[in-house]
């Protein structure tokens, strides 16, 4: 393995990241934020480590696979350590684990925070931090790979790396247009939340932050109480549009404004997605009016659409507070956080369609139980899913789930009490955000122990390299 | 690039950071200073002189059972000292206090004060009045020393507070230093290993091939990546040995 072409890689995925450094300082800057500093030299040492390797590695036009994964997660672990610096030198609330721990979760897109005061932080900070989601939205390879040449191999190696092989399925594009269709859809919905947002009346910083988080199915809002801050229906409703936008496939959404097939219309899987997050919102907002937690079906529907929706896309925003809420509808959102979004979206996780192949999978057995000489093929929107893609969907779902476990009993060993153990574990596998307990949506990680907020920020990163690339690094034989 | 600019971006890139993280932390430290002086000098001042208008309305207090008990011109020198002392006191606090609500407080309690015992006390029915000064005099006698007190407590609280903030602003401080010692450390050993990637093992891959050429015969094949003297070297060393 050539470590000097993972080295540049690696530098690249640092200059993307400098750029918006120089951005959040330059706000911070312009306010005269005491935050400047910080973000200046974060910026200048992102920078030059960087053009480092630019210097010294002559042009290198291929990389294989290995070289690929390699430089994927070691791009991700990179990118949260220079994530972190601008807390570090900032202080206050960030001690190294917090630093670590909201780096980690802006990348990861998890918004998890440790901040008890949110709205204290300066605002170059806040842009910094809503960055962080935004970059780790789409990737931070993906952004990377855009600056590529476009005959590299490396292009086509490190994008088949960062996408999972499942959110190939829908992408009947090359790999070059793969990559325009991700950034047109990523930008183009930042860009018309933002819009939609201002109209509203929100300032247009909040509006920026806020878009910022919702396409990247993040949930770091500006504001304390988070979307509650805004105590707007309008706000609510059009983030809930744009967060369901973000937890479906890309693919899908381009087809559809393009008039291809198959497009979010017709595709069975997005319609099973939007029929589950129906029937869990129902459920959940009928539950809340009937239980009395709020006097009105409007406003039951209001919070709990809002709720279940965030869950449910990874985004992690919040309108209220679930924690009192009724155990059914805290188990609604328990499944959700489990379950996530589409892939090919921007949201981590176990992602909606293995769930969905998996249930087909059971289906499919069931049929061969009936009739053993039959030839049952899985189908997902009318293609055929291989047999070797469905024994990695039910590894990774029985993998996935025994992680979620492991780490419920290491929180737990560290007297974190089981309610938030466990939803502390799924909501950072998932890549969602809040739990209950002492981590419910209006709450923060920051009472954990530091070692909580490491064994969590590994979950995170696992929970968005889908498991076994984050495995790769660690396992030693892949370096020789 | 040449080999000799290479090596001057590489140790120009550290000595950037290192610059910068320099120069941060002297501004910070600087700053730090510049802080905690003010901090320091405008606490010990405020508590200074407000423990001198405490003693001067404690004199006041002697002053005026000098006059209870007929000793007219003592009691009336002491107080007039004890006046005078506490009005310059007061009025320098006020100039180089920010927030004078306290101040404010203490400079309005006090002319109430001052209002009790400024009316002629000797030979009038207040000389060997004790209840008048009872009930009258000692009450707002300690409702002024209170509000001294009070702003005294406040004045402790602050500081206390402010050097708190200190300790905070020394983390910032740090902080560049601390980044910087790791990240030369990394950069370091970065540019160990291009060194060795890019200079030192093409180096010895010709040497190696130079020595085969001579010792075994084997045919130069040695293929240089970098773009510098080290690819031109191989390229003559190839064109010398006719390959």
């Amino acid at each position: 393995m050539r470590k000097e072409a993972i080295i540049k890689q690696v530098g690249r995925i640092l200059l993307f990241n400098s750029l918006f450094l120089f951005i959040s300082f330059f706000i911070s800057l312009f306010l005269h934020e005491p935050s400047a500093a910080s973000l200046l030299f974060s910026a200048f040492i992102t920078l030059i480590f960087g053009v480092f390797p630019m210097i010294f590695v002559p042009r290198i036009t291929e990389i294989n696979f290995r070289e690929g994964m390699m430089t994927v997660v070691l791009g991700w672990l990179v990118t949260c350590v220079a994530g972190a610096l601008p807390y570090i030198m900032y202080g206050h609330e960030f001690s190294l684990a917090n630093a670590w721990f909201e780096s980690v979760s802006g990348y990861t897109t998890t918004g998890s925070t440790i901040l008890n005061n949110i709205e204290a932080l300066p605002k170059g900070l806040l842009f910094w931090r809503s960055s962080t989601h935004w970059i780790g939205g789409i990737g931070v390879v993906l952004f990377t790979i855009l600056i590529l040449p476009e005959s590299s191999t490396e292009r086509i190696v490190l994008l088949n790396t960062e996408i999972s092989d499942l959110a190939k399925m829908n992408f009947k594009y090359r790999s070059k247009k793969v990559l325009i269709i991700l950034a047109v859809v990523y930008v183009g919905l930042t860009i018309l939340e933002t819009i939609a947002l201002r109209i509203t009346g929100m300032n247009l910083f909040d509006s920026i932050n806020q878009s910022f988080a919702t396409i990247a199915t993040g949930g770091f809002s500006t504001k304390n109480a988070s979307i509650a801050g805004f105590n707007s229906p309008v706000v609510d409703v059009i983030i809930m549009i744009f967060m369901v936008l973000s937890g479906l496939h890309f693919g899908l959404i381009f087809n559809t404004i393009i008039g291809k097939s198959p497009n979010i219309f017709k595709s069975k899987i997005v319609q099973a997605f939007i029929g589950v997050l129906v029937i869990g919102v129902t459920i959940a907002s009928l539950k809340l009016y009937f239980e009395g937690v709020y006097d009105n079906l409007p406003d039951a529907f209001r919070y709990g659409a809002f709720q279940v929706i965030s869950v449910g896309t990874t985004t992690g925003f919040a309108n209220a507070d679930s924690k009192n809420w009724p155990p059914l509808v805290q188990i609604i959102i328990i499944y959700f956080t489990i379950q996530c979004a589409m892939v090919g979206s921007t949201s981590g996780g176990m992602k909606f369609d293995r769930v969905y192949i998996f249930f087909k999978s059971i289906k499919k057995q069931i049929k061969l139980l009936k009739h053993p000489r039959a030839i049952v093929n899985l189908k997902v929107d009318g293609r055929i899913v291989s047999s070797e893609m469905e024994m990695r969907v039910k590894t990774f779902i029985v993998f996935y789930l025994f992680i979620v476990l492991a780490v419920t009993i290491i929180l737990s060993a560290m007297n974190i009490d089981l309610m938030t153990a466990f939803s502390a574990s799924i909501a950072t596998i998932g890549n969602v955000g809040p739990g209950f307990g002492d981590v419910s949506s209006l709450g923060n990680f920051s009472s954990l122990p530091d070692a909580a907020k490491y064994v969590l920020s590994i979950n995170m990163l696992l929970g968005r390299l889908e498991i076994f690339s984050f495995i790769t690094l660690f396992a030693l034989d892949s370096w020789k | 690039m040449r080999i000799k600019y290479k090596l001057f971006a590489g140790f120009l890139l550290i000595n950037i950071m290192l610059v910068i993280a320099g120069s941060m932390s002297i501004y910070e430290l600087l700053q730090l200073r510049k802080k905690t002086v003010t901090t320091i000098d405008a606490n010990y001042i405020a508590l200074n002189r407000l423990n001198t208008m405490l003693k001067a309305v404690e004199s006041e207090d002697r002053a005026v059972l000098l006059l209870l008990l007929g000793q007219w011109e003592d009691g009336r020198n002491q107080l007039s000292k004890a006046d005078s002392i506490f009005r310059a006191t007061y009025l320098e606090a006020r100039s180089r206090v920010k927030d004078n609500t306290a101040l404010d407080n203490i400079g309005n309690q006090y002319i109430v004060f001052k209002h009790i015992w400024e009316l002629p006390i000797v030979d009038t029915k207040k000389q060997g009045n004790l209840s008048w000064y009872n009930k009258t005099f000692i009450p707002s006698f300690r409702k002024t020393t209170s509000q001294i007190e009070k702003a005294m407590s406040y004045s402790r609280s602050r500081l206390h507070a402010e050097s708190k903030q200190i300790f905070e602003e020394s983390y910032t401080a740090l902080m560049p230093g601390i980044v910087a010692i790791i990240s030369a450390i990394l950069m370091s050993l970065l540019m160990y290993f291009f060194i060795s990637r890019f200079f030192s093992h093409p180096i010895n891959s010709m040497l190696k091939g130079l020595k085969d050429y001579n010792t075994k015969k084997k045919p130069f094949r040695v293929t240089i990546n970098t773009n510098d003297e080290l690819k031109e070297l191989s390229g003559e060393i190839k064109k010398a040995l006719g390959e």
